[in-house]
């Protein structure tokens, strides 16, 4: 049995793998990754192997393998759908366009200096609304005419937002029109490895069902796992598997 | 020493150079003087003297890259020597290794880089020239050149320049705009323009012209020495060619051998180092010639300093933080070819020609005046060759070339995988640079044994 970690700037997610999930969890980072680490250590047990990705994955020490997360998507896409052309990750800090050719990275680009096109994004605007992330996605998800919010600047974003609040627009078509304009970012991102059909979505940003279905409108349909967030951690876990490794 | 060739930090470097005999230490000298022209110290030296990024970075172990570190960052003391010996000390901006050539054909004239700072931020604490020069309007978005105008204004890198020689036109934009705010310090500058090529196929009035401008700063050359002998052009052209005929024996043992014999730190240094041999031509020529000998014995011995299975890549624009290529050599590629915008000092000047318009010819194939698609036309070709599986591009915020240029070579290059990065301001390489970084090795080695 194999412990994966992707010790994230948000997040931190882990799986037991033994040719099958066998457990997982997820935690906050919340700036201290090296508590994080602990506890997930504390919680799963069992492993003989630890395989780490995500920015925190250098602070596990005794990790016998340690990928970027670029290569853990890939991994954990071959797993859950051999097919999968492109991945979209959407994550706290960063989001990221994988391509793949028969299971291997081809191309990538990652969005990693602005929030737009992050997770960050959503969490800034749908504090400026005065909304949980859960309720931010179901009301995205009630919308038939998502407003156009062009900016994709997170602080030019709220201004906007303020300006169609004003105008008595519709809270669900704001909503909605704010995971456009986040999926319209990462479009624009993707465009430079070429966005290819099967499509998979994952990353925390998989979890919010406004952002699938805008994804599903402007790129087309995404293929979301189970467990979004633990693709990183799953892909981890199989790297130490020897058929990835060969 | 350690005939085991490796990477070794500051500290470790400290110590080995405690180890070496007297002897050894006195053997080297600057303008061949024994008394006070000795440079062979150990990088930390320079670190107490300010240069406190060099802590960071990885050393090749041999004798040749120490005495080669030692020789450039002694150039601030050399040129304070050089004034003080009698010699002249001729500052040349933006040309990138022609004019050089004219005024080592005048004794005692000693050429200089003052935009060779531009990586002096990038060794030195980072405020140190950079916020005068944003203080003297500078403006924060501008190349890193910009250093040159807080080294002008503090004088503490190099004496007062004997003459000052500019380039405009088909140069740095930025940089010259920077000039243009050190002649409002006060310093007096000899402007001279060159042309953009626009094609492979230039008109010749192009070369003529060039040739009329490398004839003016002689003639400024000789009003300021008294010295009147074209001929001694012709025989400083043989000597510059010898340097440049090494380094690109040099560059062919690194690229094609199985191991890597040399870090590609020390080969940009040496590459650089063609523009005007770090301010003392003839120690530089023996340096470089200490290089090939360690080079070549290790190529024979097949070892190196990276592992054997390192992913070969190409890297396009100077790195400007050298701790960058440290970082990619750290993650398993090595640098196989670059285009680091000074081919023209790569190449062999005509001699059978007449001396300017030989320098006029070789300058007008500089890479960075002529069109994306010819910059990257050797890259190209050494891509279809199979020499190189990925491709490194970085991008100098502020750079006027950079802004047009980065674009258009990850568009022509797409047949291979790039990866852009933005230079941020020195100690700027964040964890996310280096995550992409890291993930583009990655993706290459799964492209690389497929």
């Amino acid at each position: 049995m194999v412990l994966g970690i992707d010790i994230g700037s948000c997040y931190t997610k882990a799986v037991l793998f033994d040719g099958q999930i066998k457990e997982k969890m997820v935690i906050k980072t919340s700036l201290r990754p090296v508590e994080a680490i602990e506890q997930v250590k504390e919680k799963l047990t069992g492993y003989k192997e630890i395989a780490a990705t995500g920015y925190g994955r250098n602070l596990i020490h005794n990790a016998q393998k340690v990928i970027t997360e670029i290569t853990a998507f890939a991994y954990g896409a071959m797993y859950i759908e051999p097919g999968i052309k492109t991945i979209i990750d959407i994550g706290g800090q960063d989001s990221k366009v994988i391509k793949l050719n028969r299971g291997v990275v081809e191309r990538f680009v990652m969005n990693d200096r602005c929030a737009a096109g992050t997770g960050n994004f959503i969490e800034k605007t749908a504090r400026a609304l005065d909304l949980s992330l859960e309720s931010f996605g179901q009301l995205a998800v009630k919308s038939d005419k998502p407003e156009t919010i062009d900016s994709l600047c997170v602080v030019m974003a709220e201004t906007e937002i303020l300006s169609l609040a004003a105008e008595n627009k519709k809270l669900e078509d704001i909503v909605a029109g704010l995971c456009d304009a986040l999926v319209r970012r990462i479009a624009a991102l993707g465009a430079q490895v070429k966005i290819e059909p099967p499509i998979l979505l994952c990353g925390g940003g998989a979890l919010n069902q406004g952002i699938i279905k805008s994804m599903n409108r402007i790129l087309g349909k995404v293929i979301v796992p189970e467990a979004p967030q633990f693709l990183g951690a799953l892909g981890a876990a199989l790297c130490l598997n020897p058929i990835c490794r060969n | 020493m350690n005939n085991i060739p490796g990477k070794i930090t500051m500290s470790e470097w400290s110590e080995i150079f405690n180890s070496l005999p007297e002897k050894i230490i006195e053997r080297y000298c600057y303008y061949n003087n024994n008394e006070w022209g000795r440079y062979l110290q150990p990088p930390a030296t320079f670190f107490v003297y300010g240069a406190r990024e060099l802590k960071r970075l990885k050393f090749d172990n041999s004798l040749a890259a120490l005495r080669m570190w030692g020789f450039v960052f002694n150039e601030s003391e050399r040129l304070f020597r050089a004034k003080q010996s009698g010699k002249k000390v001729i500052a040349t901006c933006g040309d990138l290794g022609t004019v050089p050539v004219i005024i080592m054909g005048f004794p005692d004239c000693i050429p200089f880089y003052p935009e060779c700072i531009w990586w002096t931020p990038f060794f030195n604490e980072s405020n140190v020239l950079l916020e005068p020069a944003h203080q003297l309007g500078a403006p924060e978005a501008a190349c890193f050149s910009k250093a040159a105008l807080g080294a002008f204004y503090k004088r503490a890198y190099f004496p007062k320049p004997d003459l000052i020689f500019a380039s405009t036109g088909a140069s740095c934009d930025d940089y010259s705009c920077v000039l243009q705010l050190i002649e409002g310090l006060g310093y007096e500058i000899e402007w001279l323009e060159i042309p953009y090529r626009r094609g492979f196929d230039y008109p010749e009035r192009f070369v003529k012209y060039l040739t009329n401008e490398y004839e003016r700063v002689y003639k400024k050359m000789k009003n300021l020495t008294n010295f009147d002998k074209p001929e001694q052009l012709a025989e400083t052209i043989k000597k510059i060619n010898r340097l440049r005929l090494r380094v690109e024996e040099i560059k062919a043992l690194v690229y094609n051998a199985d191991i890597s014999p040399l870090p590609a730190l020390e080969l940009m240094v040496i590459e650089f180092g063609n523009l005007y041999g770090y301010a003392d031509i003839d120690e530089w020529l023996d340096i470089v010639d200490m290089i090939y000998e360690t080079v070549k014995q290790r190529v024979a011995a097949h070892q190196g300093v990276l592992s054997p299975d390192a992913v070969p890549v190409a890297w396009i624009t100077p790195s400007a933080d050298p701790y960058l290529l440290n970082l990619i050599e750290d993650y398993g590629m090595r640098v196989v070819e670059t285009e680091y915008v000074i081919n023209q000092a790569l190449v062999k000047i005509e001699e059978a020609i007449e001396p300017f318009t030989a320098l006029a010819k070789s300058f007008m194939k500089a890479s960075l005046i002529g069109s994306t698609r010819e910059r990257i036309a050797r890259i190209q070709k050494a891509v279809a060759a199979g020499r190189i599986k990925g491709i490194i591009i970085t991008n100098m915020l502020g750079a006027s070339h950079c802004a047009m240029e980065t674009g258009l070579i990850g568009y022509y290059l797409r047949d291979v995988p790039s990866i852009t990065i933005d230079v941020p301001a020195p100690s700027g390489i964040t964890e996310q640079i280096k995550n992409r970084l890291m993930a583009f090795a990655e993706t290459l080695r799964q492209g690389y044994y497929e």
